[in-house]
C-alpha cells in the first residue's frame, strides 16, 4: 500500500466537493472489498481516498412509489437481511445473500459492485435484468443512466472523476417473476457464468415481458435479444425452454471476454444449463402461483 | 525398553486433547511474525519478473537514497562471499540455490536483491526504486519439452535438463503371463502446500553470534546449512523455530530468504524481520512436483497383478529442492501394497523454468497412486472382475506378514487388506455396484506410505530426545524435531508420562532450538510418532534405571520391586513405602553421599537417539528404505451434476493402519488433513503457468484450494491398525497415509458414475462437462479424458 490522504466527509455534499477538488487523484472508498485488495499489493494507488461508506444518505434503502431506491453504499448484508421484497426486487435479496462470504457482504456495497465493473460480479447483472437506473451526481449537476450505459467494459465505467454514484433505482416490479442462476467453483468464488431473468407473465403462463441477462462470461452483463424474442408471447414449456437455452449458449459466442478463466465451450454450456434452470424456476414459480 | 510389572491404565492409546490447542486457538501461540525486537528492521526481497534471463544490471542507487533504508544487497554483492547451496537435501552435487541471483534467473519470483528499512513500507518503496535489466532467454515450461535435445538449457551442470534418473528393473514385465494389459498416460498437477502461515524469519546478530528465528521443518539441519553458506562457524549460530502455522513439506528446505535475512542482520547489526507475502510463497517456495507418466499394468486371467511399467517425467521446477528423491521414493513406494513380481520403473526428473517443486504431504506417492490405482480398475473392467476383489487378491492379509516385495520393501506388518475390506463394507460396495443410479458412482483406492525413510541424500534417519527430571518432579523433554501440527508436545507427554509414571501435565516439552535441544533431523516423512516416542522411551529407560537404583537404596527395596506412578516411586507390594520423584531428583544432586555406589552424582537426565534400521537405495534401485509402512484404503461415492460439472462426494470412508496409536484424536486429525491435501489435487489446486513461465494464479483468490464447505463429512474414518514390529513402540506414520488414495478413489468413482476415465489432475467441473459432451459426440460408453494425443497436436 502507498501512503494516501484519507478524507471522511460527513455529508454527501462534502464528498462531492472533495471529488471536485481532487478529481482523478481521488477515488471513493465504500466497502473497500475490491479497492483495498488492489491497494495493499500496490496494484493500484490513489493520492486521496474519500470514504463514503458511512454516509447515512448513501446507506439507506427504501421503496418509493413501488420503486426500490438503494443508496449506493448499502452493504449487501442489509439487503440480505431484509424480509421478502416485492416481486422482481426479491432477486436482489437472493443475490446479495449468496456471494463471497458474510464478512465480505458486511462491508461490500451494491454501488461498489457496480463501480468496480468486474465482469464476474453478480449485482450488475441482476440490476440490468431489473432495468435499474443509476443516479450520479457532482456538486452542481446530476444525471442518471442505465446499467448498460454505465458499464463500458471490464473495469471501465461512464463515471466521471468528479461524479459520485448516489442511488440505484429499480423500477416497480411487483408482478414480475425472477430467477438468478450462477455457477462457481467454490462457494467463495465469483461466478464463472450467471443468468439473470426478470419476467412478467400476462396470465400466469404466457410471458408478456422479459429481460434476459447473461453475466460473468462477457466483459459486462449483456441482455440477449434473441432469447428474449424467443420467449415473449410463449408459455414456458419444455420446447420453449430448450430452444431458449440453446439460443443463450449460442448467443454468448461473440460476447465471451478475452479474460475468461474457462474455455468458450464450457462457458457456453454453463450459460445454456443455467438458462434452463432459470426458466424452469420461473415456470415453477408461476405454476405454484396458479395453483 | 522399560517394562512395567503393573497393568495400570496408560496414557498411550487415549484421545487426550492436545496441549497445543489452547495457545493455537486463543491466539496466544507465538509465530515468527509475533517476534519483535528493539530497533528491528524490515526486509523485503526483489524478485525476478521473468522466468529465464541473464541479469544485465541491478541498479540500486536510488533505492539506497530513500528514507529509512539501511541496507540494499544484490547478487553481485554476494558473489564469491556467500556460497551457493541446495545440494544437501537433494543428495546431488548441484548447488542450484543462490541467496540472490547474480548471473541469471531461472524462474519468476527468484530472489534478486533485498532491502532492509525501518518499516515494511519503506522497504517496499526501495524495492520499487530498484531497476533491473534482463537479457531474456528462451524458457522451457513443459516437462516433456524440457527433455528434448533442442530444449533451452537451464543449467550447465545437469545432463540436458535432467537432474536425476531412476531405474528399477525386477523380473521381465513383457514376459509376464498376462491376460490383460492396460496402458495409459496420466498427468498430475502442481498444487502448493498452502500452509496458513507464510514463510518468514527474524535474525539478530550481537557481533559474535547469529540467532535466526524461522518457520522451518528442520531447525538443526538448517543451522549447519546456514553455516556452510554464510561462512559463520556452527558454534556461532543458533536457530530457533517458534510455533509453525503449518508446513506440509513446504518448509522442509533451506531457503534464500533465510540466508538473506541472516546476512542483513550481520551487515546492519540490527535485528531484521521478513515475512513473505502469499504470492511470494506461491512463486518462490513452490509446491508439489508435477508428473507425466506412461504406465502399464499387466494382470493374469485370475486377477494376479504380474507386471507394472512406469515411465515418468518428474517436473521439479527450476531449482529442485529434493532432486530426484520425490520421483524415486514415489515410484518405489507407490507400487505398494502389491508385491508385483515384474517391474520396469524408469524416471527422469527434469528442470523447467517454473517455481521450485518439492515435497508436499505424501512426497511422490500420490503421483504414482493416481495412475496405478486407476489402472487396477481399468484392468478389472477388462477382466470382468470386481475391482475390490482384484485388489484383495493381490494384497497379502495381515496373517501373511511379514513379506518382502520383489522391489525390496520388507513389510513387517500390515492391514492394507483388511482396511480395504472395511471400507468396501462400510460404503456398501456390493449394493452400489448392483443398483445403478444415473450420475452416481463408487470407487476405491489403496496405498501405502513410508514411515520415516533413509533418504537417498543422507545416510541417517535419526531423532534424539533428552529427558530430565526437575527438582519438582516434573519432567522436561527436549526434542530437536519441529512440531508443526503433529502434536509432539501431547504425544511425548503421553509416552513419557507412561514411562516415568508422571501425569500428562507434569511433562513439559521444549522443541526446535539448537541451543536447547539435541540434534534431530527434523519433522517430515511421517516420522514423528515412531522416532520420537522410541527415542523418548529409550531416554526414559536410562533415567528410570537411575531412579530405581536411588529409590531402591532409600526405600530398602530391589529396583525390580519398585513401581513408578503418580509422580511417586513406591514398593509395589507395600505402597506405603514411597518417595516422590522430586525427592529422588533432589538426592541425585544435593545429597550425593546418599547415592548408591553404582549411581554417579548429577541431575536425573539422559539422552537417547533412535536411528531407524533402514537401508539406502540398493545399486539396482530397490531396497527397504523405510522403517515401516502405514496403509490406507479409501472408498468414495460421488454424484455428478451434468449441468455444471460439479461432483459431490456423497459418502467417503477411510480405513488406515497407523500401527500402535498413541493418541487417536491426533491420528484422526492427521487423516482429515491428509485427505484435504489429496482432495485439493482433484478439486482444483494447480499452478497455472503461461508459456513464458509466469505464474498466473499466485493468490488465494485464484488458486483453487478447497475451503471448508468443499470438504465432505469425514467422520467415517476407521483405524484398523496392527503394531509395527520394527518400531519398538509399534507406531507407524499417520500424517501422509490419507493423501495419496484420494485422487484415484475419486477418479475411480467418477469413472463408475459417468464412464469417463479422468487421467489428468485436477478434475475440474469444466473437465467433467467437456468430457461428457465429447462422450456424447462420439456415442461411446467409455471415454478417456483428456485426449492427450489431440492436445499434443494442438500444441
Amino acid at each position: 500500500m502507498k501512503p494516501f490522504t484519507f478524507l471522511s466527509p460527513e455529508r454527501t455534499d462534502d464528498a462531492c466537493v472533495a471529488l471536485a477538488e481532487y478529481g482523478p487523484d481521488a477515488t471513493p472508498l465504500a466497502g473497500g472489498q475490491t479497492l483495498l485488495l488492489n491497494l495493499k499489493p500496490r496494484i493500484s494507488s490513489h493520492r486521496v481516498l474519500i470514504h463514503i461508506g458511512r454516509l447515512p444518505a448513501l446507506r439507506e434503502w427504501r421503496h418509493v412509489d413501488g420503486s426500490l431506491q438503494l443508496g449506493a453504499a448499502t452493504p449487501y448484508s442489509a439487503i440480505e437481511d431484509a424480509s421478502e421484497l416485492p416481486g422482481g426486487h426479491d432477486m436482489l435479496r437472493e443475490v446479495a445473500g449468496n456471494l463471497a462470504d458474510r464478512a465480505v457482504r458486511n462491508l461490500g456495497t451494491v454501488g461498489g459492485a457496480v463501480n468496480a465493473a468486474l465482469p464476474a460480479f453478480d449485482f450488475p447483472a441482476a440490476l440490468l435484468a431489473l432495468d435499474a437506473r443509476l443516479v450520479l451526481r457532482t456538486v452542481d449537476r446530476h444525471r442518471e443512466m442505465s446499467v448498460h450505459e454505465f458499464l463500458r467494459g471490464e473495469e471501465t465505467t461512464a463515471r466521471e472523476p468528479d461524479e459520485l454514484m448516489e442511488t440505484i433505482v429499480v423500477p416497480p416490479r411487483d408482478d414480475w417473476r425472477w430467477a438468478f442462476e450462477k455457477a462457481r467453483h467454490r462457494i467463495v468464488d465469483s461466478a464463472t457464468a450467471s443468468v439473470a431473468v426478470a419476467a412478467r407473465l400476462n396470465d400466469a403462463t404466457t410471458l408478456d415481458e422479459v429481460r434476459f441477462v447473461v453475466g460473468a462470461v462477457s466483459n459486462r452483463p449483456w441482455r440477449l435479444d434473441a432469447v428474449e424474442s424467443a420467449l415473449i408471447g410463449r408459455q414456458l414449456d419444455t420446447p420453449t425452454i430448450d430452444a431458449a437455452a440453446t439460443l443463450a449458449g449460442d448467443g454468448v459466442t461473440d460476447l465471451l471476454r478475452p479474460s475468461l478463466s474457462c474455455s468458450p465451450a464450457y462457458a457456453q454450456h454453463l450459460v445454456s444449463a443455467l438458462t434452463r434452470r432459470a426458466l424452469k424456476r420461473i415456470n415453477h414459480d408461476s405454476e405454484r402461483e396458479a395453483r | 525398553m522399560a517394562t512395567r510389572a503393573d497393568s495400570r491404565p496408560t496414557l498411550i492409546g487415549q484421545s487426550v486433547p492436545r496441549k497445543e490447542n489452547y495457545a493455537l486457538l486463543t491466539g496466544a501461540a507465538r509465530f515468527v511474525d509475533d517476534i519483535t525486537r528493539e530497533g528491528m528492521l524490515h526486509a523485503r526481497i526483489l524478485r525476478s519478473r521473468t522466468a529465464h534471463a541473464r541479469i544485465v544490471s541491478v541498479d540500486t542507487a536510488q533505492a539506497r537514497s530513500l528514507p529509512g533504508v539501511h541496507d540494499v544487497i544484490t547478487g553481485s554483492d554476494l558473489t564469491g562471499r556467500v556460497a551457493r547451496f541446495g545440494s544437501i537435501p537433494k543428495g546431488l552435487p548441484y548447488d542450484d540455490r543462490v541467496a540472490l541471483a547474480d548471473d541469471k534467473v531461472v524462474f519468476e519470483g527468484q530472489e534478486l536483491a533485498a532491502v532492509a528499512a525501518e518499516t515494511p513500507h519503506q522497504a517496499q518503496d526501495a524495492l520499487d526504486a530498484i531497476s533491473v535489466r534482463y537479457e531474456q532467454l528462451p524458457t522451457v515450461v513443459d516437462p516433456e519439452r524440457a527433455l528434448a535435445a533442442d530444449a533451452p538449457r537451464i543449467w550447465d551442470f545437469t545432463d540436458g535438463n535432467v537432474w536425476d534418473r531412476y531405474r528399477l528393473d525386477v523380473g521381465d514385465v513383457d514376459a509376464a503371463d498376462a491376460q490383460v494389459v492396460v496402458r495409459q498416460r496420466f498427468t498430475t498437477n502442481r498444487p502448493a502446500a498452502v500452509a496458513l502461515e507464510p514463510h518468514g524469519c527474524v535474525a539478530e546478530f550481537d557481533g559474535e553470534r547469529l540467532t535466526l528465528y524461522t518457520s522451518t521443518q528442520f531447525t538443526h539441519l538448517l543451522k549447519d546449512i546456514l553455516s556452510s553458506v554464510i561462512g559463520l562457524p556452527v558454534s556461532r549460530i543458533r536457530v530457533v523455530t517458534p510455533h509453525v502455522g503449518g508446513s506440509f513439506g513446504s518448509k522442509g528446505d533451506a531457503f534464500p530468504h533465510e540466508i538473506v535475512v541472516s546476512l542483513l542482520a550481520i551487515r546492519t547489526r540490527r535485528p531484521v524481520k521478513l515475512i513473505l507475502g502469499r504470492a511470494e510463497v506461491f512463486r518462490a517456495v513452490g509446491g508439489r512436483c508435477g508428473q507425466v507418466r506412461d504406465a502399464e499394468l499387466r494382470v493374469a486371467a485370475d486377477g494376479t497383478i504380474v507386471g507394472y511399467r512406469d515411465n515418468v517425467i518428474n517436473n521439479s521446477g527450476a531449482v529442485s529442492p529434493f532432486g530426484g528423491q520425490i520421483m524415486r521414493i514415489g515410484m518405489h513406494i507407490g507400487v505398494l501394497p502389491y508385491p508385483i513380481p515384474n517391474l520396469a520403473l524408469d524416471g527422469a526428473t527434469v528442470a523447467t523454468n517454473t517455481s521450485p517443486a518439492g515435497p508436499v504431504r505424501g512426497f511422490g506417492v500420490p503421483q504414482t497412486l493416481w495412475a496405478k490405482e486407476q489402472l487396477v480398475d481399468m484392468a478389472a473392467e477388462e477382466l470382468g472382475m470386481d475391482p475390490v476383489q482384484l485388489r484383495l487378491k493381490n494384497i497379502p492379509t495381515s496373517d501373511e506378514c511379514p513379506y518382502q516385495t520383489p522391489a525390496g520393501h520388507r513389510i513387517d506388518t500390515s492391514t492394507a487388506h483388511e482396511c480395504l475390506e472395511k471400507v468396501a463394507e462400510a460404503i456398501g460396495w456390493q449394493t452400489h455396484r448392483r443398483t445403478r443410479e444415473p450420475y452416481v458412482g463408487v470407487g476405491v483406492a489403496v496405498g501405502m506410505k513410508y514411515t520415516s525413510a533413509r533418504h537417498p541424500s543422507i545416510d541417517t534417519d535419526l531423532s534424539t530426545i533428552r529427558i530430565s527430571v526437575g527438582m519438582d518432579g516434573h519432567v522436561t523433554v527436549r526434542s530437536g524435531d519441529v512440531p508443526h501440527g503433529q502434536g509432539h508436545e501431547t504425544f511425548l507427554s503421553q509416552v513419557v508420562g507412561d514411562e516415568l509414571g508422571v501425569g500428562f501435565d507434569q511433562v513439559e516439552v521444549i522443541t526446535a532450538d539448537t541451543d536447547a535441544t539435541p540434534f534431530s533431523l527434523g519433522t517430515f516423512g511421517s516420522r514423528s510418532a515412531a522416532l520420537l516416542s522410541t527415542a523418548a522411551t529409550r531416554a526414559c529407560a536410562i533415567v528410570r534405571e537411575r531412579i530405581e537404583l536411588i529409590a531402591g537404596q532409600m526405600l530398602g527395596a530391589r529396583p525390580d520391586e519398585l513401581e513408578l506412578a503418580n509422580g511417586m516411586v513406591s514398593v509395589a507390594t507395600d505402597p506405603e513405602r514411597a518417595l516422590p520423584l522430586a525427592a529422588i531428583a533432589g538426592t541425585a544432586v544435593y545429597m550425593t553421599n546418599s547415592l548408591p555406589d553404582t549411581v554417579p552424582a548429577g541431575p536425573l537426565e539422559a539422552q537417547a537417539t533412535y536411528d531407524t534400521p533402514t537401508e539406502l537405495e540398493r545399486a539396482d534401485g530397490g531396497g527397504d528404505w523405510a522403517a515401516t509402512y502405514s496403509a490406507g484404503a479409501h472408498a468414495a461415492r460421488v454424484r455428478v451434476d451434468p449441468d455444471t460439472g460439479h461432483y459431490e462426494i456423497l459418502d467417503y470412508v477411510m480405513a488406515h493402519d497407523s500401527g500402535t496409536v498413541i493418541n487417536p484424536l491426533i491420528v484422526e486429525g492427521q487423516h482429515h488433513g491428509g485427505f484435504v491435501h489429496g482432495f485439493g489435487m482433484v478439486f482444483g489446486e494447480d499452478y497455472h503457468f503461461d508459456a513464458d513461465g509466469h505464474l498466473l494464479n499466485a493468490s488465494l483468490a485464484h488458486y483453487l484450494a478447497p475451503v471448508a464447505s468443499d470438504v465432505p463429512n469425514l467422520h467415517r474414518s476407521y483405524e484398523v491398525g496392527v503394531a509395527s514390529t520394527t518400531i519398538p513402540g509399534g507406531q507407524k506414520g499417520a500424517g501422509e497415509t490419507s493423501t495419496a488414495p484420494v485422487p484415484p478413489a475419486i477418479g475411480n468413482a467418477l469413472a463408475d458414475a459417468i464412464g469417463v476415465r479422468f487421467c489428468r489432475l485436477p478434475i475440474t467441473p469444466e473437465d467433467v462437462v467437456l468430457a461428457l459432451a465429447e462422450k456424447q459426440r462420439r456415442g461411446v460408453d467409455r471415454l478417456i479424458w483428456p485426449d492427450f494425443a489431440e492436445e499434443r497436436t494442438q500444441r
